[in-house]
C-alpha cells in the first residue's frame, strides 16, 4: 500500500533554522542538524532542506552540516538551496543528501536538468518552483520569490520534465507562510501536465489543511510552519491523521 | 563485522555508511580489485541507469572481481539498482550481471519514478520482512524499472503501486535484493538489514 508523505522542510541559514512569511522577514527558529534529526525520528516521511546559501562559506558549511544530519537522520533528504554548479550537486549527493533541489539555477539554464540528470539519474533531480497567481494563470518566480520569470507555471512544468525532472516541489507564493491551507486549485492544475511526483508546498497551518489535501488526491505534503512553531510534531499530526481514518506510516509504537 | 560498499560512483555511499554506523558494523569502500579483506558481506548499492551502472563497473574492472566474490558465496545485499543487476536484460537498453534469470521491464503506470513509502508483502513466511503474511511493513522506494524472475521461488516479497504488482524482495542462497532503499527506510529498514545479516552472513 502506498503511503503519503509528510516531508518535514527546513530552510536553512548559517545552520540555523528560519521561516519567512509571504517570503519575507525571516524568523531564527532552532539548530537545523538537531531539528533534522528531531523530525526524523519523530516520524516524518522524508526531509527537505533549503540552504540559504550566500557566499562560498555558506557552501561549505552547508556541506558539512548536511553531513552532520546524515549521520542523525535515516529517511530521505533532498537538499537544496544555491545550487548553481555539477560540482555543487556532487559535493551535497557525497555528504548524503539523497536528491537535490534545483530552482533559480534550472530557470537560468534548463540544460542544467538534463545535465544533473544524466549523470546522477532522474530520481535524483527535485526541481523546486516557486509560483504566483496572475489574473487567469500561475506565474513562475526566481530568486527566493524576489524576480518574476517569462514562466508560465504549465509551460515550465512540461519543460522541467521534458529536461529529465524527477520530481517536483511546488510552491504558492500566495499561500506560503499564512496557514489558510494548501493551494489545491493550483496543484491540481499542475498535476494534469506531469507524470512524476509532486510535493504540494506552501500554507499548510492545521490538520484540517492536511487532510482535505490528502481527501484531495495530493500525496506528499510539505510542513514548515507548524512543526517549527512548536505548535505540533510529526507524531501528534500523524497520530490525528490516523484517527480521522487517513492511512500515514505509522514507524512509532 | 565488515561489510564492503562496492563504491563505482552510482550509489548514495553517505547514507549507506550511515547506516552501517548505526547497525554497529565497519563499513569500507570496494572501490577497485578483489574483495577487500575481512569483509563479511557486500552491499551492491545503485541509483541512476542500468546501462550507466554496467559501463561504470566495467571501466572499473569489477565485474570480473564480483563474480568472483558470488561464486564464492558471499552474501551480497544488492539495493533498487543493484537488485536490477543482478537480473539480465533491461528495457532500457542494459544488460545486468546475470546471476539470476528474469528481465527488467519499466513500471507501466504513472507517475514514475515510484518515489515514497510502501509496504511489502511476504510471498511465504519468512525471516527477511516479517514472521507472517499478515506484516507488512513500509520502506522507502524510488525507481522506474523493475524485476520480472524467471523462477518464482526466488520472489520473498512483493509490492502494488497505482496497481501494478511487482517484485521487491528476491533471495537466492546468500544473494537478497530489494528494490527499496533500507538505508533510508528508518527503523523498518535497519530491521530488514540486521535479519539479512542475522538469516545469510552469519
Amino acid at each position: 500500500m502506498y503511503l503519503p508523505r509528510i516531508i518535514a522542510c527546513l530552510d536553512v541559514r548559517r545552520g540555523r533554522v528560519v521561516k519567512g512569511v509571504n517570503f519575507r522577514g525571516l524568523k531564527e527558529l532552532g539548530d537545523a542538524v538537531d531539528l533534522a534529526g528531531a523530525y526524523a525520528r519523530d516520524g516524518a516521511d522524508e526531509l527537505v532542506w533549503l540552504d540559504i546559501v550566500a557566499t562560498i562559506d555558506d557552501r561549505e558549511l552547508a556541506v558539512d552540516l548536511i553531513q552532520k544530519a546524515r549521520a542523525r537522520v535515516d529517511i530521505p533528504m533532498t537538499v537544496g538551496g544555491g545550487i548553481r554548479t555539477l560540482a555543487d550537486v556532487k559535493a551535497l549527493l557525497e555528504a548524503g543528501a539523497d536528491k537535490v533541489s534545483i530552482n533559480s539555477q534550472a530557470l537560468a539554464q534548463p540544460t542544467f536538468i538534463a545535465e544533473v540528470a544524466r549523470r546522477w539519474g532522474s530520481q535524483c533531480v527535485v526541481v523546486a518552483i516557486d509560483a504566483k497567481r496572475e489574473g487567469d494563470h500561475w506565474q513562475v518566480y526566481s530568486h527566493g520569490g524576489r524576480k518574476r520569470t517569462r514562466w508560465g507555471l504549465v509551460d515550465w512544468l512540461v519543460r522541467a520534465q521534458a529536461e529529465g525532472c524527477g520530481e517536483f516541489l511546488l510552491t504558492s507564493m500566495d499561500a506560503d507562510g499564512t496557514r489558510h491551507g494548501y493551494d489545491l486549485a493550483m496543484l491540481n492544475e499542475a498535476r494534469r501536465f506531469i507524470a512524476r511526483p509532486l510535493i504540494a508546498s506552501g500554507g499548510a497551518g492545521t490538520i484540517d489543511d492536511l487532510e482535505q489535501a490528502l481527501r484531495d488526491g495530493q500525496d506528499a505534503l510539505l510542513v514548515a510552519s507548524m512543526l517549527h512553531q512548536k505548535e505540533f510534531t510529526v507524531a501528534g499530526i500523524k497520530a490525528e491523521l490516523r484517527s480521522r481514518g487517513v492511512s500515514v506510516r505509522w514507524p512509532l509504537s | 563485522m565488515q561489510v564492503a560498499i562496492l563504491d563505482y560512483g552510482m550509489g548514495n555511499i553517505g547514507s549507506l555508511e550511515a547506516m552501517a554506523h548505526r547497525l554497529g558494523v565497519d563499513a569500507i569502500r570496494w572501490r577497485q580489485g578483489s574483495l577487500p579483506k575481512g569483509s563479511d558481506w557486500v552491499i551492491l548499492p545503485g541509483v541512476g541507469s542500468l546501462l550507466g551502472a554496467i559501463e561504470e563497473l566495467s571501466r572499473r574492472d569489477l565485474i570480473g572481481p564480483l563474480n568472483a566474490a558470488y561464486g564464492q558465496e558471499v552474501p551480497i545485499l544488492g539495493i533498487c539498482l543493484g537488485l536490477q543487476l543482478l537480473f539480465e536484460d533491461g528495457a532500457e537498453g542494459g544488460r545486468g550481471l546475470g546471476w539470476l534469470r528474469g528481465s527488467i521491464p519499466e513500471l507501466l503506470v504513472k507517475p514514475t519514478p515510484h518515489m515514497g513509502w510502501n509496504t511489502v508483502r511476504p510471498m511465504r513466511p519468512n525471516t527477511l520482512i516479517g514472521p507472517s503474511t499478515d506484516w507488512s511493513p513500509a520502506y522507502y522506494f524510488v525507481h522506474s524499472y523493475v524485476v520480472q524472475p524467471d523462477r518464482p521461488d526466488v520472489i520473498w516479497g512483493e509490492t502494488t503501486y497505482a496497481g501494478q504488482r511487482f517484485v521487491s524482495v528476491v533471495k537466492s542462497g546468500p544473494l537478497v535484493g530489494v528494490q527499496f532503499h533500507p538505508e533510508l527506510s528508518g527503523q523498518a529498514g535497519r530491521d530488514f538489514v540486521q535479519a539479512f545479516l542475522k538469516g545469510v552472513v552469519l
